[in-house]
C-alpha cells in the first residue's frame, strides 16, 4: 500500500478530501436545518401578524364603513363600542382621532392620535395595510402653521401649545426613526 | 412671689396661647361657596362634587362649600350673591358673563369630544326618518331648555335647515324629572316619540354603558362643536384667588386624591369628569351665536 513516498503522499490527499467533503456535508446539512427553522419562525410571525391586522380590521368594521361613508357620529358611536372592551387599544386609538380630525374637532384629535401612533407606529406605516398616514400627514400640513401662529400670539394658549406638541410629535413620527 | 416664680407663669401662659393662637388663624380662613348646577338630583351633585370641594379647599387654603343648584334658579341665586364660584354648562356661563361679567376659570373634559360636545337629532333606525327635511310633522322631545346640545343646539340646527319646531312639528315635549337626556333617548326607541334631541355625549356614555347600541339610531344631524361644562368666578374676586382655583383645576390628573369620611377617592373619577382646559372667553362665541338665533338668554327679546 504504501510502497513509497508518492502512495504516501496520494493517500493523505484522498484521506483529506473524505474529510472536507464531510465537513461540507454536515456544514450544508445543519445550515439548511437553520434555514427552515428561521422560515419557520418568519412564517409564524408573519401568520400572527396577518390575523391580528384581519382580526382588527374584522373588529373595527362598522366603524371604518362608517367613516367612509361620512357618518362620523355614527362611527363615533360604533368605535364606543368596540372601546367597551379595548379602551386603550391603539388601532381604535387611532381611528377615534381619524374620526375627530374629520368633525373638527382637532384638539382632541390630535391627542388620540398622538396616544394612538405613541403605542403602535405601524398605523402611520407607508405600507401598512391599516394605516392613516395620509391623513395624519395632511393634517400636520395644514394644522402646524395654524398652532404656531395661535402660539406666537398669546404664549398662555395652553390648549394650542399642547395640540401643537401633538403635531410635532407626529410629524416626528411621520419623518421616521428612533422615538 | 419671686422672679423665678413670675417668669415661670410667663411661660405658661405663652405655652397656653400658642395653640389658642392656632385656633384663630385657622378660623380666620376665607370661607366661600360653589354653586353646581344639577344634572339629575341635588343628591347626585353631592356626591360628585364633595371630593373635588375637598380638593379645591386642600389646594387654596379657602373653605369651599358646595351648593347644589337647579338650572332654572341658577342666575338668580347667583346674582343674590349665594355663590361666588360657578359650575353650570355653557350656556349659563355665557348668561353670567353678559349680566355680571362672571370670568371664565376653566372647561370640563368629558367624552370623545374633551372640552367641547355637540347636540344632535336622533330618530330610531328603520323608521323612515332619514334626514333633517323629514321631521316636518314628527314628534319630537328636547332635553331641557337651559341644555345648550340638549336644546339650544338643535333648535338652532333646526331653524338653520328651514323647520320651525314650533310649526313644523306635529308636537313637541320636554321630559320631566331627572335624567332627561336618558328619557327622551329612551322616548324615541320605544315609539313614544319620532325623533328626539339627543346631547352627543349621552348617546356616547349609553353606549359605553351598553344600555343602547350605535346602530338603533339614525343620527339625522349634528350641530357645531360647543364648549362643555364651565367653572366661573364672580367678577369681584380677588385676582389671586381667581388664578389659585384655575390653577388648582388646570393641574388636576386622574391620580388626584382626597379623603372623604376615612375613604381615599379619585377626585376626577368620581365628578365623571376626564380634566380641565383653559378656554377662552371667545371659544364661548359659537354659544352666543346659537342664543342669538334661537332668542334664548341673555339675548332674548319679546
Amino acid at each position: 500500500m504504501f510502497v513509497d513516498r508518492y502512495d504516501r503522499l496520494l493517500w493523505a490527499v484522498f484521506i483529506l478530501l473524505l474529510i472536507a467533503i464531510a465537513t461540507t456535508t454536515a456544514y450544508s446539512l445543519q445550515g439548511s436545518a437553520y434555514v427552515t427553522q428561521h422560515n419557520d419562525r418568519n412564517l409564524a410571525r408573519k401568520m400572527i401578524e396577518r390575523a391580528r391586522l384581519d382580526y382588527l380590521a374584522d373588529l373595527y368594521a362598522p366603524v371604518t364603513a362608517a367613516l367612509e361613508s361620512g357618518d362620523y357620529s355614527h362611527a363615533l358611536l360604533a368605535l364606543g363600542e368596540v372601546q367597551r372592551s379595548f379602551p386603550d387599544e391603539a388601532y381604535g386609538q387611532v381611528l377615534k382621532g381619524v374620526i375627530l380630525s374629520k368633525m373638527g374637532a382637532i384638539d382632541a384629535a390630535l391627542e388620540s392620535l398622538a396616544a394612538g401612533i405613541k403605542r403602535d407606529g405601524n398605523y402611520i406605516d407607508r405600507n401598512g395595510s391599516l394605516s392613516y398616514r395620509e391623513t395624519v400627514a395632511a393634517l400636520v400640513v395644514n394644522q402646524l402653521p395654524l398652532y404656531a401662529a395661535r402660539v406666537a400670539n398669546d404664549a398662555g394658549d395652553t390648549i394650542a401649545l399642547t395640540s401643537k406638541r401633538h403635531l410635532h410629535y407626529l410629524q416626528s413620527r411621520l419623518a421616521g426613526g428612533c422615538e | 412671689m419671686s422672679l423665678l416664680r413670675y417668669l415661670l407663669i410667663a411661660g405658661l401662659l405663652v405655652v397656653i396661647s400658642l395653640p389658642l393662637s392656632g385656633c384663630e388663624q385657622a378660623g380666620e380662613r376665607q370661607k366661600m361657596k360653589i354653586g353646581y348646577m344639577n344634572c339629575n338630583s341635588e343628591a347626585e351633585t353631592r356626591a360628585r362634587f364633595l371630593p373635588l370641594t375637598a380638593y379645591l379647599s386642600h389646594y387654596t387654603g379657602i373653605d369651599f362649600e358646595a351648593v347644589p343648584v337647579d338650572t332654572h334658579e341658577f342666575a338668580e341665586r347667583y346674582a343674590q350673591g349665594e355663590f361666588a364660584l360657578t359650575h353650570s354648562n355653557s350656556l349659563l356661563y355665557v348668561q353670567l358673563k353678559f349680566d355680571h361679567e362672571l370670568q371664565l376659570l376653566a372647561a370640563e373634559k368629558r367624552g370623545n369630544f374633551g372640552s367641547r360636545s355637540a347636540g344632535t337629532i336622533i330618530a330610531r333606525k328603520g323608521s323612515g326618518i332619514e334626514k333633517l327635511t323629514d321631521l316636518k310633522g314628527k314628534r319630537m322631545v328636547f332635553g331641557p331648555m337651559m341644555a345648550p346640545t340638549g336644546y339650544l343646539a338643535q333648535y338652532d340646527l333646526m331653524l338653520r335647515s328651514g323647520i320651525d319646531p314650533e310649526r313644523d312639528l306635529a308636537y313637541y315635549a320636554i321630559p320631566s324629572g331627572s335624567f332627561k337626556h336618558e328619557k327622551l333617548v329612551y322616548g324615541v326607541y320605544f315609539g313614544a316619540f319620532d325623533v328626539a334631541a339627543a346631547p352627543l355625549l349621552d348617546l356616547e356614555v349609553m353606549t359605553r354603558e351598553g344600555k343602547i347600541t350605535a346602530d338603533d339610531f339614525v343620527i339625522l344631524g349634528q350641530s357645531p362643536l360647543v364648549p362643555y361644562c364651565t367653572f366661573g368666578a364672580a367678577a369681584k374676586l380677588v385676582p389671586a384667588v381667581v388664578e389659585k382655583v384655575r390653577r388648582a383645576l388646570l393641574e388636576l390628573t386622574p391620580e388626584t386624591t382626597v379623603d372623604i369620611a376615612g375613604e381615599r377617592v379619585k377626585v376626577l373619577k368620581s365628578a365623571w369628569i376626564d380634566g380641565f382646559e383653559a378656554l377662552r372667553d371667545a371659544d364661548y362665541d359659537v354659544v352666543r351665536d346659537m342664543a342669538r338665533r334661537v332668542n334664548m338668554p341673555p339675548y332674548q327679546e319679546y
